[in-house]
């Protein structure tokens, strides 16, 4: 409902006196087709690199389906939206599209033909692209064999169909422009946040959104959401990280999507981690350098140090005396992971403690949920890490009653309290 | 009966086969490995080694009236491949369609006594021997066409069995044996092929017994369920030498399903009527017993100085002088480890048996050893060596001596508890990783003196390990529980199996022809931890020190390491398969990337055998020491090549599973206990850590099989060893390299 | 006693609900598409389906299956042949030993199932979890690639 209101408070401010300002955009002429050596190499390697760390494969291309050909589902609480087709295809895909109008994407959220684009694509990001950068994807995308691929149609239900109530949100929460370094940062720092909130968009996940799905600014900068059913921890003062994160630790996660003090990456995590894999050390310190200026950053080594002594007090194995359990779901767990969880999550193997993982300590139980009923299958560089699917080998009560062991031994944070319910949830999102 | 033992009963085959005559066993090679010598066969001097232990032709094949042939062999298959190559062989010589051949192989009772399946030897040994059988046999075959058409046999052409005259008449072998043909001995002269004319041999005729493994067929011992089976278990003592002081098995005989539980001395058994009881009842028997402990273990960090200072035999395998007397400008050396590995075979070893109404014990089992095998278990249950038969079934991969024998002799000793009833026994995980016999720990210690411009002048290798070789060997104080019986069976002694190539000798020489060497094997009899042969024995760590320690000449004499090789490798065949991975990796104009590398190593297996050579690009990540294996082009010269896609298969496992066991593995264990009980303790190489390969397959027509299996190990280890060096610049001598190890180098060298 | 379907089929096993499945489907329902390999869930060579997800069938209880659908190796191969799948293993010789092999086919199986083009690097990370020790994952990787191509 609350969305719905919002939706309707844009769609006045759309119709009360803005129409000559929402109607601005015009069709930007059709081009013909480029030759194929239009681009230099240099720079289509650059603009190939660009877009595996900005992720444009991940919602641009379907299960199974072409690469960047559009298709796939992204689910939103405003309905369901379905992703462009971005190969060079003239008539389905951006074929038509000069620099300028692709540019003009990016920058202002505005289609070819002057169609306002929905904000499921974080043009509110890609306007603190450089030029350049923009220039350098647009040589990789018109490079690509073209893919005839129509876009089907939207499942939105009015209002949110109504395209012009975006101006509105472009009104409110689009800040335009490329990004401008802070001053009073250093290269480094500028350099992270140029990534960060530029191609990268982590914010998209990482920061919650308000009711006009934009997202919170300020304190709730990268305080973590949830989206598409898996949960983007905080990345702020919140971070659920038992053990605090150090620059070396996530340059790490990012690369590898594997750090011993961390655990895998997860969920909708593995895909960028996998885009990430073109990035170059420099630019994953910077990221880190950018990312932990938003995160405690004092008593890292004592913090570490207690971290790592309570995954050691509690971690699952011969010699160490368990902790009594606590309630009668929790002793149910424990025979649970006793039997199947404690062959691999146990001291002395190459599994990462779970009481290190945020997986465990976050404010959420999805994504434990998730993983445990789906299993993990790695990202690219995280080499030798996986985990085995129990969603049709646990029972909802069984997994409830694991989650809740796996909690109250491995965090030192408060119960979960909807466990079941999400559980619930889960397995019907994933029938 | 089960209707699986009773399908291989001697009366059935008898039935198809029309007759048999059994050959008796001849006493064979101990370890089944040929010295060189036996290799030349082709050249034709005498019978091949397993065709003179075997000289009857019916012992190997059978001609049947049905249109099919029955090849009888002694080597058995365990995912190499050779039933299908052997088969080949004989389809070839014989001139007979591949689809007509049933394959019998390790059937005590049945298949002629080739010893041990080890060593690469099944195509030297049993291919070699196969070929003159069979050639033999033909020429036998075409005799009879002779008669029978009336035409010389010597213009008769045969195709698929047919034989046709020079006058248009034909017959067909099934129409030609009656009566016993081929109850002759072998002699030694049959007429061989010409390669060139090879239609079956050089060609990769798919494996038979694939179709069954994708489909869901039966397969393998594990996946044999003849009716009326009951589960069989064992529960180990706490650790090697402990002893079982008191227990009260009386509660576990309560359990549900338990049909009874077997103790001897320190060891312990339960039958079953599940699985699922015994394994619940073996668990509780492990618990159940008061054990003395003994914690004597020495841990695996200090394995390798327990090694140098061990009570050992110094032994100088090879001592060549050299002639000048000019002193080296330099002497460099360095020390190599290479820790304790496992076979690991993804599947636990398996057993299934039943002592029959004739008093005989029946197994059937996935041995290298059938017959050697039989026989300790024979003397194990104190029965005579007939009273025991194997039957060869295919278990999962072992790449040497596993638990297979273990698990046969232990289905054994509870069969006979229940006679009559048929125990199938398959192990845990734990029990297979914590008890089989490891690769052994391994120190070698490498000095070369070299003149100005690097050329080495005087070579010295001391080679510090416990025995490669445990096999039971027909000796029951080889068989892991019969030393726990009550009297226990004592381990033999190991002695170091004579010559320069067989143990930890194995390609310790250098094929470099380097003026000046000695090499001195030194052989701790004394074994801490269990061992025994895997995959190629000493030549893996041999060979990852030579190969690396060429690398570390050739650095210093600042020359490619390629040319260096080159420089002092002569021999025509070790030149061109060196240089042929080179060119498949694309080695002279390589462009190396920040952070990768490149290296090279080759090895002659056995220094006799195949010759390989594997070149490897890494990349090293300096920020966690994380060695990622790109690519990898080997290689290879087999000799004369039966199944060319086979020995790519044989390649890229090599491969893949040396970089394994060279990244990553290494057996830990504390003073009372093995530590790595299962995968996430001993971990493995992963789908996203294999590189690609590509496998040059060299063939040498008409000349003699050398085998493949375990020739690409050693080669493996020290090109990614090498790569390192190139990519990071630091040079690792200790087995695995793993990041941390990689890491500390490189802060080392930093600093 | 259990009801499920096998392969297609309604079967009953006499079994109790906490019964281990590998072990009713190998011991009692006499299937050999599945492997004990390691019974801690690390190795995957007993992969079976149960609705049309891989579960590793050590550690799963037989309950877990009831009333529901159970696919094994053989229950892959259509009327009678090897499936698309599985020929592509074959044709590739895909396998040394082969005992990792029903579970590595079943995996491929469910990967083709929901992503019917995978990359090769989606077929590396779909099959990370499934141990193989010959060394046969390049060949593996081909077969999976060569049955969606």
């Amino acid at each position: 409902m609350r969305y719905l209101i919002s939706a309707l408070i844009l769609l006045s401010l759309a119709i009360v006196g803005l129409y000559a300002w929402v109607d601005r955009y015009s069709e930007i002429d059709a081009i013909k087709p480029l030759a194929a050596n239009a681009f230099d190499k240099v720079v289509i390697d650059k603009g190939a690199s660009l877009v595996a760390i900005g992720d444009c494969a991940v919602c641009h291309t379907k299960p199974g389906g072409d690469s960047l050909a559009g298709g796939r589902e992204i689910r939103t609480p405003f309905g369901t939206i379905l992703s462009t087709n971005i190969t060079p295809d003239v008539d389905t895909g951006i074929g038509a599209w000069s620099l300028p109008a692709f540019t003009r994407a990016l920058r202002e959220g505005v289609d070819r033909l002057g169609g306002y684009l929905y904000p499921a694509f974080p043009y509110d990001h890609f306007t603190k692209v450089k030029d350049d950068d923009i220039a350098a994807i647009y040589a990789y995308l018109m490079t690509l064999p073209p893919v005839s691929a129509p876009k089907p149609k939207n499942e939105l239900p009015f209002p949110y169909n109504v395209r012009v109530l975006l101006a509105g949100w472009n009104f409110l929460f689009l800040r335009q422009g490329a990004y401008s370094p802070d001053q009073t940062r250093n290269d480094q720092w500028n350099r992270g946040a140029y990534l960060v909130e530029g191609i990268g968009h982590c914010g998209a996940c990482h920061t919650p959104r308000n009711i006009f799905g934009a997202e919170r600014r300020s304190g709730a900068r990268f305080a973590g959401e949830t989206l598409e059913g898996w949960h983007a921890p905080a990345l702020n003062m919140a971070s659920p990280a038992p053990a605090p994160w150090t620059a070396d630790a996530m340059v790490n996660f990012l690369l590898d999507g594997w750090d011993g003090d961390h655990g895998i990456a997860a969920g909708t995590m593995t895909p960028v981690v996998n885009g990430l894999g073109s990035l170059s050390e420099d630019d994953a310190y910077a990221i880190a350098t950018y990312i932990l200026s938003f995160q405690d950053q004092t008593n890292v080594d004592a913090r570490t140090k207690a971290a790592k002594s309570f995954a050691e007090k509690v971690d699952f194995g011969p010699s160490s005396p368990a902790p009594p359990p606590l309630d009668a779901a929790s002793e149910r767990g424990e025979a649970t992971f006793a039997r199947v969880c404690a062959n691999c999550h146990r001291a002395g193997t190459n599994t990462a403690p779970l009481a290190l993982s945020s997986v465990v300590s976050g404010p959420d139980p999805r994504n434990l949920i998730h993983i445990i009923d789906q299993g993990i299958e790695p990202p690219q560089n995280a080499l030798d890490h996986s985990m085995p699917a129990f969603g049709r080998s646990l029972s909802a009560s069984d997994l409830a009653d694991l989650v809740t062991f796996v909690r109250s031994r491995f965090s030192e944070k408060p119960a979960w309290s909807n466990v079941s319910v999400l559980i619930t949830e889960a397995r019907a999102a994933e029938q | 009966m089960n209707t699986m033992l009773k399908k291989m009963t001697r009366r059935e085959l008898l039935a198809t086969t029309g007759f048999l005559t059994l050959t008796f066993a001849m006493p064979s090679n101990l370890f089944g490995q040929q010295a060189p010598e036996a290799l030349g066969i082709a050249g034709g001097s005498g019978l091949p080694h397993d065709l003179k232990n075997n000289p009857m032709l019916s012992a190997w094949l059978r001609i049947n009236s049905d249109g099919t042939v029955t090849l009888l062999i002694g080597k058995v298959e365990f995912g190499q491949g050779n039933r299908t190559a052997i088969g080949q062989v004989c389809a070839e010589e014989l001139d007979v369609d591949f689809s007509r051949l049933q394959i019998i192989a390790g059937d005590t009772k049945l298949c002629p006594d080739e010893g041990v399946t080890s060593g690469s030897t099944s195509m030297p040994d049993g291919g070699t021997a196969v070929q003159y059988a069979s050639a033999e046999v033909r020429g036998i075959l075409l005799g009879l066409a002779a008669e029978k058409l009336g035409q010389p046999a010597e213009t008769m052409k045969v195709k698929d069995g047919t034989v046709t005259a020079a006058n248009g008449k034909t017959t067909t072998y099934w129409e030609l044996v009656v009566g016993k043909a081929l109850d002759v001995n072998a002699t030694e002269k049959p007429i061989l092929k010409d390669p060139a004319t090879y239609t079956i041999e050089g060609t990769s005729v798919p494996r038979v017994d694939i179709p069954a493994k994708m489909t869901g067929g039966e397969s393998f011992v594990q996946d044999m369920h003849p009716d009326g089976v009951v589960y069989g278990m064992v529960a180990r003592p706490p650790n090697y030498r402990s002893k079982l002081t008191s227990i009260d098995t009386g509660p576990i005989e309560k359990m549900p399903g338990v049909i009874k539980v077997v103790r001897n001395g320190s060891f312990l058994g339960v039958i079953a009527k599940t699985k699922d009881e015994a394994m619940a009842a073996s668990a509780a028997l492990g618990t159940a017993g008061k054990w003395d402990v003994p914690n004597d273990m020495i841990g695996n960090a200090g394995i390798y100085d327990w090694l140098l200072k061990a009570p050992s035999s110094p032994n100088i395998i090879h001592d060549q002088k050299r002639a000048d007397g000019a002193a080296p400008v330099k002497t460099i050396e360095a020390t190599f480890q290479r820790p304790y590995v496992m076979h690991g075979s993804i599947g636990t070893s398996a057993a299934i048996a039943q002592l029959g109404a004739d008093g005989v014990m029946t197994i059937h089992t996935h041995s290298q050893s059938v017959w050697q095998t039989a026989e300790a278990i024979a003397k194990m249950l104190k029965v005579d060596t007939d009273k025991v038969r194997c039957i060869h079934t295919q278990g999962s991969g072992c790449y040497g001596h596993n638990m297979a024998d273990d698990a046969a002799a232990d289905a054994a000793l509870l069969a006979a508890a229940v006679p009559g009833t048929t125990v199938k026994l398959q192990y845990t995980r734990a029990q297979e990783h914590q008890w089989e016999p490891y690769g052994p720990a391994m120190v070698i210690k490498i000095k070369a003196g070299v003149d100005g411009d690097g050329n080495v002048l005087d070579w010295e290798t001391d080679v510090w390990s416990t025995s490669h070789a445990t096999r039971p060997g027909g000796n029951p104080g080889n068989l892991l529980s019969a030393r726990y019986l009550d009297p226990p069976f004592e381990q033999p002694t190991p002695k170091e199996i004579p010559g320069p190539n067989f143990g930890a000798g194995r390609n310790a020489i250098p094929l470099y022809e380097f003026p000046g060497q000695t090499v001195t094997t030194h052989f701790v009899s004394e074994m801490p931890i269990r061992v025994s042969s895997t995959r190629s024995l000493g030549a893996y760590a041999n060979v990852f020190a030579l190969e690396s320690f060429i690398d570390e000449l050739a650095h210093d004499a600042k020359v490619d390491p390629l040319e260096y090789r080159l420089r002092f490798l002569k021999d025509d065949r070790a030149r061109a398969v060196l240089t042929k991975a080179a060119d498949l990796f694309g080695w002279s104009n390589y462009k190396r990337k920040p952070n990768q590398g490149r290296g090279i190593a080759f090895a002659r297996y056995k220094n006799y055998a195949a010759l390989t050579a594997v070149a490897i690009e890494v990349r090293v990540t300096p920020r966690s020491g994380r060695v990622q294996v790109l690519r990898a082009s080997v290689a290879d010269d087999s000799g004369q090549v039966v199944n060319p896609n086979g020995i790519a298969t044989q390649m890229e496992g090599a491969v893949i599973q040396s970089l394994s066991w060279t990244l990553k593995e290494e057996v830990r264990f504390s003073d009372s206990a093995i530590l790595s009980a299962d995968w996430a303790s001993y971990p493995i190489i992963t789908f996203q850590e294999v590189p690609s390969i590509d496998v040059a397959v060299i063939n040498q027509p008409g000349m003699p099989f050398l085998g493949t299996g375990e020739a690409g190990q050693g080669p493996t280890a020290a090109a990614v060893t090498n790569a390192i060096f190139d990519a990071a610049g630091v040079r690792l001598r200790t087995l695995p390299l793993t990041p941390d190890r990689v890491k500390a180098a490189m802060d080392a060298k930093k600093s | 006693m259990l009801n499920f379907q096998l392969n297609g089929h309604d079967v009953t096993a006499d079994a109790p609900d906490d019964a281990t499945l590998l072990w009713v489907l190998t011991d009692d329902l006499k299937q050999h598409g599945l492997k004990f390999g390691c019974g801690l869930s690390q190795c995957g060579a007993c992969d079976v389906m149960i609705d049309g997800e891989v579960v590793r069938s050590c550690q799963t209880k037989a309950s877990s299956a009831g009333g529901r659908s159970v696919t094994t190796l053989s229950g892959l191969m259509e009327n009678g042949k090897a499936s698309k799948l599985q020929q592509a293993f074959i044709d590739e010789q895909a396998a040394q030993c082969g005992y990792c092999l029903s579970g590595m086919i079943m995996t491929a199986q469910a990967l083709i199932d929901r992503n019917p083009k995978p990359t090769e690097a989606d077929v590396r990370a779909a099959l990370n979890g499934n141990l193989c020790r010959c060394g046969t994952h390049t060949r593996i990787i081909r077969a999976v690639l060569r049955a969606t191509e």
